[in-house]
């Protein structure tokens, strides 16, 4: 190394890193002693630092937070259950893998089964001595949980639209692709999960090698002109560029990231910047490149500056561009046009090009559980179309041949599942993150709270004469980003219990990002601050005025110039 | 020898005799009398001044109490207050001290002893037991005994040790003073009506003794040895500092661990021992009962020699659950009910069925009259203590006792009912007053030695005596420690797991093995798990382990009988880790 300080980067000394790093090191390539912690009759945990391994398998250990105080004081351990993330890139299912899943949450997990904000599923409350059953049920019917979450690139998010479902086809091909490449290839999943014999050789991680990404690397597809997966969320976005049902090739989108930490200044959701075209066949040996770049120049010391939002920031958009231009051997094509309309999900059915039928299920906050899990297991024991989830935490019913359309629609009468279908417009535009009791970061509700905000919300749009705008809502229990809350129109983020930061000015389509425009408020002051904004929006829109938009033009927000502004 | 010598070493009734037997004899015959009466002084005065051989005729008297709560020996008090108001030399003695052939040294043996459990002798008194039972034991032809029997009618082992001293010491060829006298829990009349005949009839067969009181070899006077410790009678007060319930919220036999403090320290308690502790019965119930007998709360009542309102007799003094055949009597001459006379005159089995299917209050409820406070009080039995085992170390924290207590509950005709005793003590809240005292439990004392290995089987809450044996060698070296613990579910009721897992962290503990039912896919019994387990279990009986079972009775009798059939075939037969005392038992 030249540079007189120290970079921190993959070349830095192992011993001047983040622990994180060394424990991936010392992982035997993310094996780590997990094997031995899942046999440990003492403990309900797996002990030690393994439990950050196994979040490279998709596996979070967690525990009841709501529990802890009354465990504590009955000497016991914390009521440790572990969260299992499936990979399913596209948020793609059969109705049978659907119907395995139903069987396995019923037979291993608590609290049903949970659509996720980067579209898959979630099983929650797995105990130790369960989850090895249970990653081998999932293996049978198709499916895996390796990289769900972890150093790595998590699950590949891939847009919807239902009107270019041909091409749709083409960009589900390439996300699940994406995610088989940029998996981890370690044989410790299949050692420690499925018994595999133990791989001698150390040739398992060509791309990754000992250290993996210095921090998560998200990668999505999206189709305009539907924003539902928030490209500019994304570390690497690929925007489908479509001519006459045509896939042609992706705009390629660098650095977008929701995370942030409200203590430190220097830590701050960023867009995704578009820096231009890559053909269909090149994409995802460009995406290789682009992830070489941050694997090998991302911050490895500091993990709160070491997404590749940061990367770029810190050394900037030109020595990116140029590095990117050495390691790709060429230049980069300029980006084609394109535009979005909105990042919700669209009510209703919808016939695609492809002649098939495509249809999406509300379903409020994700969560599938008691009698709507019952009504789903009962829809998709006679059913021929496919599932996909959608990042707005839905269901979709996509590719039903039109002879059976009138029998889904009168199998969801019968069942009570066609109100999913035509809900409040609201419901496509509203996510949660879980929150309060399991997850380790929240620090207040938001799915538990959803429910009882949304109500409150809809009366106010109501009283207002304006329930027929959606308006993008997101509420989460900490500053960290997972139901995407800085690039909604209003955003709820935790700090406290009952304490939220309001973040307002987002965009509908999802390429602004919100700022904060009143921290620590208490639930009575949000309603009444909504009330008054939402009652002047109602007397002053535009004709087609999306409420974010509508803040800027008013004056409410200030216009800003840089994505780090949103936070000064 | 002079009158006035006569006068002072001699009754006048013993002169009178003598003078009227000498009349009879002629001079040659009173001359050889002389020399042989010479003799016979001589003879008498060498043997007094022989230490090991008998003192003098009234010490030839023994009373040997056998006790576990202190009832025993508080009656075998009781005798030697009244024996020393007759002026009968003897000596009082614990049966822990004694084996079966020091009986034989003496003419007289009074016997005081209680029945533990079902059926087993009190702990301290097991090595004379033993002793006594066994086939070598010595004939004890010319020694006459008596016994008084303490029990619990409850229990179908009825005063069975008591029984079985009573049937043995006759086989042995002693003769009986008077009949065996059998006492239930309410034993204050009886024992005292056996206290009385017992020393009338020594009266009568013994001459009078000088002062006795120097005969004792107790050590201690009763009074003395009351006011220096602390036992059933003069208990403890211990305030309550933590009531945890370790338990689910769900469960109804819910797990406390419960922490008392106490100003004094009960050296005397080693791990391994028990708590002694005086329940109360719950106000609500003691109402009820009031109510039903017509009484008023407030009506003094004499019990156990206090003078105190009927409301604190029946929640501090009186079982007012289990009914005995006194209250039946009172109750009948009250109610004039004929069911009930009849009942007393009929054979005894019926009587005993409806004591068995009826508690106290079903007999006032179902027989409803007026009955005075002090008829009340008089037909209950005493509130019993239970006994808890310490679950800290009284060494290592002499200010702190916990204990673990299981809440009981059990259907009774159409009714749930709780445990007294578990009841009172899972509803104390912090702050509360405890009357307890120290239960020594000898034969459950954990092995000092710095090597010997200990594996542990406990129950429920069986596993509290482990704890306090853990924070010992926390603190001392030590062979290495097993535990295998049963109970229902891993998550709720693996009890004191933080601190299993500490230890295990420390060093402290090399094993664990926990048996939940709620996971019953692994080795879902403690016997399957000692199966699949044989290798460590022989490595630590090799190398001299103590074998410890804790809890509940059934369930570990037939681990026991399991471990047996196990190492039958090994180098470490059953029967001889029970003759080398390595096998320890605290069955509940």
């Amino acid at each position: 190394m030249n540079s007189p300080k120290p970079s921190f980067n993959i070349d830095t000394p192992l011993e001047l890193l983040h622990a994180n790093e060394r424990l991936k090191w010392h992982s035997r390539h993310l094996r780590g002693d997990i094997a031995t912690g899942l046999r440990d009759p003492l403990t309900g945990a797996v002990p030690g630092e393994d439990p950050l391994l196994m979040k490279f398998h998709g596996i979070y250990q967690q525990d009841d937070r709501d529990l802890r105080a009354s465990r504590q004081q009955r000497k016991l351990e914390p009521a440790y259950q572990f969260m299992v993330r499936l990979r399913l890139p596209g948020g793609t299912l059969t109705p049978t893998q659907w119907l395995g899943l139903d069987r396995i949450a019923r037979n291993f997990a608590e609290r049903g089964l949970r659509i996720t904000t980067r579209q898959t599923l979630q099983l929650h409350g797995v105990r130790k001595r369960q989850l090895k059953h249970c990653i081998k049920a999932l293996a049978a019917i198709g499916l895996d949980t390796i990289s769900a979450c972890g150093d790595d690139n998590r699950g590949v998010v891939c847009g919807a639209n239902p009107h270019v479902s041909k091409a749709h086809a083409q960009v589900q091909q390439d996300a699940t692709a994406a995610s088989e490449r940029f998996k981890p290839k370690t044989h410790g999943y299949r050692e420690i999960w499925y018994d595999a014999p133990h791989h001698q050789a150390n040739d398992e991680e060509p791309f990754y090698r000992e250290l993996y990404m210095p921090r998560k690397f998200k990668i999505g597809f999206v189709l305009p002109p539907i924003n539902d997966i928030d490209v500019y969320g994304q570390d690497l976005g690929f925007i489908a560029i479509v001519e006459d049902g045509r896939l042609l090739g992706y705009n390629v989108a660098v650095g977008g990231g929701m995370g942030k930490v409200d203590n430190r200044e220097d830590s701050y959701p960023r867009l995704a910047t578009v820096i231009g075209f890559v053909e269909r066949a090149q994409a995802l040996d460009l995406a290789e490149v682009i992830m070489s770049i941050q694997r090998d120049h991302g911050n490895r010391k500091d993990r709160h500056q070491a997404r590749f939002k940061y990367t770029l920031d810190r050394l900037g958009m030109p020595w990116f561009m140029a590095t990117l231009a050495e390691r790709w051997g060429r230049p980069l094509a300029a980006a084609r046009p394109f535009s979005f309309r909105h990042n919700g999900d669209e009510p209703g059915w919808v016939q695609g090009d492809d002649g098939l039928w495509h249809g999406t299920l509300m379903i409020q906050s994700g969560r599938v559980r008691h009698a709507l899990q019952d009504r789903l297991a009962a829809f998709f024991q006679h059913y021929d179309g496919e599932i996909r989830l959608t990042t707005n935490q839905n269901l979709q019913l996509i590719r039903v041949p039109g002879y059976s359309l009138a029998q889904v629609k009168w199998r969801l009468e019968d069942l009570s599942l066609s109100e999913l279908l035509a809900p409040d417009t609201q419901a496509g535009f509203t996510l949660a993150c879980v929150a309060l009791p399991t997850c380790g970061l929240a620090m207040a509700e938001a799915e538990r709270y959803l429910p009882a905000f949304l109500a409150r919300f809809n009366a106010i749009k109501a009283a207002h004469r304006i329930e027929a705008q959606p308006i993008t809502l997101r509420i989460t229990g900490c500053p960290n980003g997972c139901a995407r809350p800085y690039l909604a129109e209003i955003a709820l983020t935790g700090r406290a219990a009952g304490l939220y930061n309001l973040y307002l000015g987002g965009s509908l389509q999802g390429d602004r990002l919100a700022q904060l425009y009143r921290p620590n408020l208490p639930e009575t002051e949000i309603h009444a601050c909504l009330d008054q904004l939402l009652g002047r929006y109602s007397q002053e829109r535009l004709p087609q005025e999306a409420f974010g938009d509508y803040l800027y033009r008013a004056g409410i927000l200030p216009t800003l110039t840089t994505p780090r502004e949103t936070h000064v | 020898m002079t009158a006035n010598t006569a006068e002072r070493l001699i009754e006048d009734t013993q002169l009178s005799k003598l003078d009227l037997l000498l009349k009879e004899f002629n001079s040659d015959q009173l001359l050889w009398l002389s020399g042989y009466i010479a003799a016979l002084g001589k003879h008498a005065v060498s043997d007094a001044g022989n230490s090991s051989a008998p003192k003098a005729e009234a010490s030839k008297v023994l009373v040997a109490y056998g006790t576990e709560t202190g009832n025993s020996q508080a009656l075998a008090s009781k005798l030697a207050f009244a024996l020393e108001q007759k002026h009968i030399a003897f000596e009082l003695k614990n049966l822990s001290q004694m084996r079966a052939r020091h009986l034989s040294r003496y003419h007289f043996i009074l016997i005081i002893c209680s029945t533990h459990g079902d059926g087993d002798p009190p702990e301290p008194m097991s090595n004379f037991y033993t002793s006594v039972m066994a086939a070598d034991a010595p004939r004890m032809s010319g020694v006459h005994y008596a016994v008084l029997a303490l029990g619990d009618s409850s229990y179908p082992k009825f005063c069975a040790t008591g029984q079985a001293l009573d049937d043995r010491l006759s086989a042995l060829g002693a003769g009986r003073l008077l009949f065996r006298q059998d006492c239930d829990t309410d034993f204050s009349d009886l024992a005292g009506q056996w206290i009385s005949d017992v020393s009338g009839i020594l009266a009568a067969k013994l001459p009078k003794a000088e002062a006795s009181a120097q005969a004792r070899t107790d050590g201690k006077r009763p009074a003395d040895s009351q006011a220096a410790e602390h036992n059933r009678n003069h208990p403890l007060k211990a305030e309550v500092i933590e009531n945890i319930r370790l338990s689910h919220a769900d469960r109804s036999d819910a797990i406390h661990h419960i922490e008392l403090g106490i100003d004094a320290s009960l050296p005397e308690l080693a791990t391994g021992d028990a708590l002694g502790i005086l329940v109360e019965n719950a106000p609500r119930r003691a109402r009820e009962l009031i109510e039903l007998a017509g009484c008023a709360e407030d009506a003094v009542v004499r019990v156990n020699h206090r003078n105190i309102p009927l409301l604190q007799a029946l929640i501090e003094e009186c079982d007012i659950t289990v009914p005995s055949k006194r209250l039946i009597v009172e109750w009948a001459k009250h109610s004039k009910s004929p069911f009930l006379r009849d009942l007393l005159v009929q054979d005894p089995q019926a009587l005993r069925a409806f004591l068995k299917t009826h508690q106290v209050c079903d007999i006032a409820a179902g027989f409803p009259t007026v009955i005075d406070a002090q008829s009340l009080v008089d037909g209950l039995k005493p509130l019993q203590p239970r006994l808890y085992d310490l679950a800290n170390s009284p060494q290592q924290n002499p200010e702190e006792l916990h204990i673990l207590v299981k809440r009981y509950q059990y259907a009774f005709n159409d009714r749930l009912c709780s445990g007294v005793g578990s009841e009172y003590l899972a509803d104390l809240n912090a702050g509360d007053a405890v009357r307890v005292f120290p239960y020594r439990n000898a034969k459950f004392h954990f092995p000092q030695a710095e090597d010997t290995p200990v594996i542990f089987i406990a129950e429920g809450t069986g596993i509290g005596p482990f704890r306090a044996y853990l924070q010992d060698i926390a603190e001392r070296a030590h062979g290495p420690a097993w535990l295998i613990f049963a109970e229902r579910s891993f998550e709720e009721d693996f009890l004191y797991q933080a601190e299993w897992q500490q230890a295990v962290a420390d060093g402290h503990l090399a094993l664990v093995d926990g048996i939940f039912h709620d996971r019953c896919d692994d080795a879902c019994t403690i016997e399957a798990l000692l199966h699949a387990r044989q290798a460590p279990l022989f490595e630590y009986l090799g190398q001299g382990a103590h074998v410890y079972l804790c809890g509940d009775r059934a369930l570990l009798q037939g681990v026991e009988a399991s471990l047996e059939a196990l190492v039958s075939e090994s180098a470490h037969p059953w029967p001889a880790l029970q003759e080398a005392a390595r096998i320890h038992r605290n069955l509940y």
